[in-house]
């Protein structure tokens, strides 16, 4: 691994409802190389997308970031004053959020949303950030961009509004790029296209990239190493290849049993039997205990520890690496 | 857009068709009548029989409906019975006009200049002090009836500080901007009160919603400043819905003047109808009610018209 651009060291981040404390990051450690995709897999409620908005220090009431650092390119943003982070958000990290259409104001153009980010960091004259703009949106592979940075959100189709929420992102050419689920409200084709256009850019800016999907499939293509979690914690770690062909951890042998083989031939697709569990009552021992096939006395009892069983690997599990029981 | 407002007032006229029928049924089922109070003490059955004829009052009903509609489509709304004898509405109206929209309009600026900032402070500072005792002014806003508010100001400035302008009357404003405006304060503050303190509640409500959307967040992330966010993504976008009420409310205000005017003394449309409801004016009741209903519709229109400058999802008439 190139030099470290995120290092993110036992986050904690908790939630404090009026039902109880969730525990939605719990003690997590993760690092991320200059230019490099990482992938955050997991299902709703793990933890992901709450990593995110803590390395971007949105976390909103009643949400409270209670421990640990993230060093980004070696400086603790948790030490960051909330000016010193605004100068950050939107020109060193940018995020792409979900749903296009509700991420975008929808009484401003296109092209005032991206040059009011680029006026905020950069400066520049009103012309040259409507010119900047124009470029952005061609960078992105929108169509006629002098037209179009003249219209308003709705006007553009599902996978335009992603491109110009990416034109955004990428105006002040961020160092790190999170995508939060960036293609979950659009169609395979779309998708596709959406993934081409960022690694090209991640090629072209030199960005690392910290893609939250649930898509196991995606990670695939688009990413160096993965990083599994579940119910607030990191449950496995692998570069891609190896996870695909050798995961250790049983739920991440649940989520590769879900994903339809491409030679077809599986009737049924595997589930993970149960659910998620409530993150303000976290079942005793292994998280992942209660839903998990080979779980034995110890799982019940005892937490895992996140343990490194060889180079650039990292899974908590008691049981990692033996067969399906 | 053209064809929309078109398409808008073809709409309208079977609404004023149905509010005519009511204005009409309503008018003539009460009891009592113009003649009786014209005649007073002196009731005699041969010349109330003679001014009924007179007055067009022995015909059926259906037919005085269709006279008075008919008068009306050609701009004839009649002439007044008992308020001012003889005198024809529309030059009643007119004369009076320029006084309850003077009220109703500075009523407005007035409500609007204290609700929107409250609206946007409050939410802005949601369930610290300033909010609570921002939701409890409002909510005594809302309560206290306009009728009784203007009589407690009168009491007030007028009785106890006896300061000219604090007794009610109205000054026109060819007699000095100045006076005109002091006048209009207490009306418009005991009219206006119970408008700013639903505008106010509607605003705080739509703000909190706003803030609660993803493009807020959007706006966070790119690290825009926080005063921008609010000008541009929160306040911009909460005053969508809260226009819709503004709207709404202009009836609420033409309707609330009626007491604000008799409260006051005000020589406005609004007294003249209350007069003529207690003298059994039947034309002058029927123009002005009617009157009213015309002035809602085209606000509403105009109202479905700054949506358009507002929010760029709706554009009238042409698809896209």
């Amino acid at each position: 691994m190139s030099e470290v651009l995120l290092s993110i060291e036992n986050l904690v981040t908790r939630f404090y409802t009026e039902l109880g404390v969730v525990r939605a990051v719990d003690g997590n450690s993760l690092q991320l190389g200059e230019q490099e995709s990482l992938g955050v897999v997991g299902e709703s409620g793990s933890g992901k997308t709450v990593t995110a908005l803590s390395v971007m220090r949105l976390i909103e009431n009643p949400g409270r970031i209670e421990g640990g650092r993230i060093l980004f390119r070696g400086e603790d943003l948790l030490r960051k004053t909330e000016r010193q982070m605004r100068a950050i958000r939107g020109k060193d990290i940018a995020m792409v959020f979900q749903d296009s259409l509700s991420s975008l104001n929808p009484t401003l153009t296109i092209g005032e949303q991206i040059c009011r980010v680029l006026k905020f960091h950069l400066g520049l004259s009103h012309r040259e950030r409507w010119q900047r703009a124009v470029e952005l949106l061609a960078q992105v592979g929108i169509p006629e961009p002098e037209r179009r940075v003249k219209h308003y959100p709705h006007q553009f189709s599902g996978g335009m509004r992603q491109r110009a929420l990416i034109a955004m992102a990428i105006s002040c050419s961020p160092q790190l790029l999170i995508l939060d689920e960036p293609t979950t409200a659009l169609d395979v084709t779309i998708e596709a296209q959406i993934f081409e256009l960022v690694e090209g850019l991640k090629q072209a800016f030199g960005m690392g990239t910290f893609l939250i999907t649930h898509d196991l499939s995606v990670v695939a293509t688009f990413c160096d190493r993965v990083v599994i979690m579940y119910a607030g914690k990191i449950v496995e770690e692998a570069p891609v290849t190896e996870l695909y062909d050798r995961p250790l951890h049983p739920y991440t042998r649940g989520l590769l049993g879900s994903i339809p083989p491409l030679e077809g031939g599986k009737d049924r697709l595997d589930s993970i039997p149960g659910e998620v569990p409530d993150l303000i009552n976290l079942p005793p021992g292994c998280n992942f205990s209660p839903r998990c096939q080979q779980a034995g006395e110890r799982c019940w009892r005892e937490e895992p520890p996140l343990e490194a069983p060889a180079p650039g690997r990292r899974v908590a599990c008691w049981k990692a690496g033996e067969p399906d029981g | 857009m053209g064809i929309y407002i078109l398409k808008r007032l073809i709409l309208a006229i079977p609404t004023l068709l149905v509010a005519s029928v009511l204005i009409f049924s309503l008018v003539h089922l009460a009891p009592g009548g113009p003649i009786r109070v014209m005649l007073g003490d002196y009731q005699d059955p041969v010349l109330i029989e003679r001014l009924r004829h007179q007055l067009g009052l022995d015909l059926p009903l259906y037919q005085q409906y269709l006279r008075w509609v008919g008068n009306l489509l050609r701009g004839d709304l009649g002439f007044s019975i008992t308020v001012h004898r003889g005198a024809p509405v529309a030059q009643l109206i007119a004369q009076r006009i320029s006084v309850t929209l003077e009220l109703a309009t500075f009523s407005m600026v007035i409500a609007l200049l204290i609700a929107i900032p409250a609206g946007i402070i409050s939410a802005l500072r949601q369930n610290r002090l300033s909010d609570h005792i921002a939701r409890l002014v409002a909510l005594a806003g809302v309560s206290i009836p306009n009728f009784f508010l203007g009589i407690l100001l009168i009491l007030i400035f007028g009785v106890y500080l006896r300061q000219p302008w604090g007794a009610g009357g109205f000054v026109p404003i060819s007699r000095g901007l100045g006076k005109n405006l002091a006048h209009l304060v207490l009306p418009a503050i005991a009219l206006g009160t119970a408008y700013a303190a639903i505008i106010m509640r509607m605003m705080r409500s739509a703000m909190l919603d706003v803030m609660g959307q993803d493009y807020v967040r959007t706006a966070r992330a790119m690290g825009i400043a926080e005063g921008n966010i609010v000008r541009r993504d929160i306040v911009k976008n909460a005053l969508i819905p809260v226009v819709t009420v503004i709207g709404n409310s202009i009836g609420y205000l033409l309707g609330g003047s009626i007491v604000t005017e008799t409260v006051f003394r005000m020589p406005g449309v609004g007294n003249l109808v209350i007069n003529g409801i207690f003298r059994r004016d039947f034309p002058v009741i029927q123009a002005v009610v009617l009157f009213i209903v015309v002035l809602r519709i085209v606000i509403n229109l105009v109202v479905d018209l700054t949506y358009g400058v507002l929010d760029p999802r709706i554009r009238y008439g042409a698809a896209e």
